[in-house]
């Protein structure tokens, strides 16, 4: 209870934790709000900025703006029909025909007023845990951690795409990139052809950038326009967004419910936020005493999936901090980002890094609900996202991309290694290979390698024979087993139409 | 002859087996997970490179916009080159605005006006917030460095 109370005076108190914050959520809001951008490209181009802040102030910074990246990317969903990010594509559906009838203006303060309190649910959330994960996290073994990376991979990668084998191969060249180093048990060079620079492993902020942010830069300038390809843009009052923040409350039941399922949903390594919004979407579909209204502009249809979209945040930290395997790619991303900073996830954090984990608990809180304010002080100039063109974002990010790969360990050949990935991440983009999985794979490559040789050391090759490891077992068969089922459910669908 | 999506999968195989085949010459706890991961890698790349050679799609002629499309991506991977040779040779803080200005100006055909403006914003940044207010040492450019 003391640091939980000392955590959070820190964080209000400090005019310089304050102050990044204020910073950092109209720049997540930004992110989210351009088409194509999003909070991993976000997190990686923030990170040139925090090199030489302290360990917390550069958490904070980014967390900050990771965390409200979904409140901005309702904008372009409901004023454009145009996602900002992935899990926001779930609030077109109901969002977008409220904007087409006049009620932008409701639909974007619904949507405003569901991510604040979906985040701040998700931080208790995340608070509530502490004291049952805590245990938990202790009583892990090397052999669990082990197989908790390898669940990670391969959740990650059966929901990553339509592809299982491509997602697989994916997450594998991650883990492959990651035994690029000295061999931490023999101390051979792997990989590194007496090059110095990756002795110490190949750079996660310069993978990531290079398979994520050069693709992406290259496929917005191929595509040439303005980034919402539209030009119309819906009107919308003040009035209209206060009205839509009511809602909010008026559904007080469905906006708890829903943001506790998407920090459950959160928690769960890989599924990320789409399944939480679509999830979230069906249960307020399943739920209203009206279903026929969805699709045609129920308010409900934007509160669902806008909970869920921020409240994954506080359940996905909870894997990303205390077992060292990130929730979701933008959770990977900010992993290394804090091992970068300084800050060590994974168990010790129960032992030591309680009052971080407290800090970073009050930050998702705050900027959530600093996000709400920036939002409203910034909602009329929204319909100006509409004349954005990705000619003046492309230089600027690529600018970032290439000073965040040489930032990152000061080496200039981390430049020519983001340009071989980058050019090798636009054909995974152009060929519909899932990227995600590789960053998962990077980052889980030497946590899985250290506890596997834990493991092989203290019970030998029969390791994975004991009760909690065959449980673990059974979750990586199962989510392969779920994909398979899911691919024969679709299927049997698209033979259900043809018909 | 061969597509660009067939080429994505034979690099990921040659990825894989060329890993493997280097992971023989560690010692042997230092090859046991690459050779975990990487065989078995090798495996599932040859079984998606012969998949994707199977399901060649038929030849069709692409449409203007594609083409457009095609045309404005080699305009990027050519811009993307420059841009890393730039850099490279001078530096962050002689070439980044320099080249962002270019970009503008006669790859997307913006005013000068607006090309200015990006290169000289692209400077404020990088010596302004980098070198000044974070105190960060930037490239300088191997060229420049040779100077």
């Amino acid at each position: 209870m003391d640091l939980m109370l000392s955590s959070f005076l820190t964080v209000v108190t400090s005019p310089s934790l304050m102050g990044l914050m204020l910073l950092a959520v109209p720049i997540g809001l930004f992110f989210g709000a351009i088409p194509g951008l999003g909070g991993k490209l976000g997190v990686v181009l923030l990170i040139p900025f925090v090199f030489g802040m302290e360990p917390i102030a550069g958490a904070v910074f980014l967390l900050a703006m990771h965390a409200v990246v979904h409140t901005g990317g309702s904008i372009p969903s409901i004023l454009f029909g145009v996602p900002g990010t992935g899990p926001d594509a779930a609030t077109i559906v109901d969002g977008f025909p409220m904007a087409k009838r006049g009620e932008a203006g409701r639909a974007l303060g619904a949507s405003l007023g569901a991510s604040g309190v979906g985040g701040v649910i998700g931080a208790i959330f995340l608070a509530a845990m502490l004291p049952i994960l805590r245990p938990v996290v202790l009583a892990f073994s090397p052999a669990e951690f082990f197989l908790l990376a390898l669940f990670g991979i391969t959740f990650i990668a059966t929901l990553s795409g339509a592809s299982l084998r491509k997602g697989l191969l994916v997450g594998m060249f991650g883990l492959m990139l990651s035994f690029v180093a000295l061999d931490p048990h023999t101390g051979t060079q792997r990989y590194t052809h007496d090059m110095l620079f990756l002795w110490d492993g190949v750079d996660v902020i310069t993978a990531v950038l290079g398979l994520f942010a050069i693709p992406e830069m290259i496929g917005l300038g191929a595509k040439g326009g303005s980034i919402a390809q539209t030009t119309t843009v819906a009107r919308y009052s003040i009035a209209q967004v206060l009205d839509g923040i009511v809602d909010v409350f008026r559904h007080f039941g469905l906006t708890l419910r829903t943001s506790v399922i998407g920090a459950v949903i959160g928690m769960i390594p890989g599924l990320g936020g789409d399944a939480a919004s679509w999830i979230c979407y069906g249960h307020a579909v399943q739920s209203s005493k009206t279903p026929e209204r969805f699709g045609q502009g129920a308010v409900e249809g934007v509160i669902a999936p806008e909970t869920a979209n921020n409240s994954k945040e506080g359940g996905s930290l909870l894997p990303t901090l205390f077992f060292g395997v990130p929730g979701s790619s933008g959770m990977a991303i900010l992993l290394g980002a804090f091992i970068m900073l300084g800050i060590k996830p994974g168990p010790a954090m129960a032992l030591t890094g309680m009052e971080t984990v407290w800090i970073l608990i009050w930050t998702l809180c705050v900027s959530n609900l600093l996000a709400v304010v920036v939002f409203l002080a910034m909602a009329p100039a929204f319909g100006m996202l509409v004349y954005v063109r990705g000619a003046l974002i492309i230089p600027f990010v690529v600018t970032l991309s290439f000073l965040g790969a040489f930032l990152s360990h000061g080496a200039w050949e981390n430049i020519v290694l983001l340009c071989v990935l980058g050019v090798f991440g636009v054909f995974l983009r152009k060929h519909r290979w899932p990227r995600p999985p590789f960053i998962i794979g990077l980052v889980l490559g030497p946590i899985a390698e250290d506890s596997l040789h834990k493991a092989m050391g203290i019970w030998g090759p029969t390791f994975f024979l004991r009760p909690q490891s065959l449980a673990m077992i059974a979750l990586i068969v199962g989510s392969i087993g779920y994909y398979f089922w899911r691919r024969k459910r679709q299927a049997a669908i698209e033979v259900q139409y043809d018909v | 002859m061969f597509d660009s999506r067939i080429l994505t999968s034979a690099a990921m195989l040659a990825i894989f087996a060329g890993m493997s085949a280097a992971a023989l010459a560690f010692p042997p706890k230092a090859q046991f997970m690459p050779l975990l991961v990487g065989v078995p890698g090798t495996l599932l790349a040859l079984a998606q490179f012969v998949s994707d050679l199977r399901q060649r799609p038929a030849r069709v002629e692409p449409t203007p916009e594609q083409v457009d499309e095609r045309r404005r991506e080699i305009g990027m991977f050519a811009w993307l080159s420059l841009f890393a040779a730039g850099i490279l040779g001078f530096g962050f803080l002689y070439a980044a605005p320099l080249l962002v200005f270019a970009f503008l100006r006669f790859g997307q055909k913006e005013s000068w006006v607006v090309a200015a403006i990006g290169g000289v914003g692209a400077w404020a940044i990088l010596y302004g917030m980098f070198e000044l207010m974070l105190g960060l040492i930037l490239f300088e450019g191997l060229l420049v460095g040779m100077l």
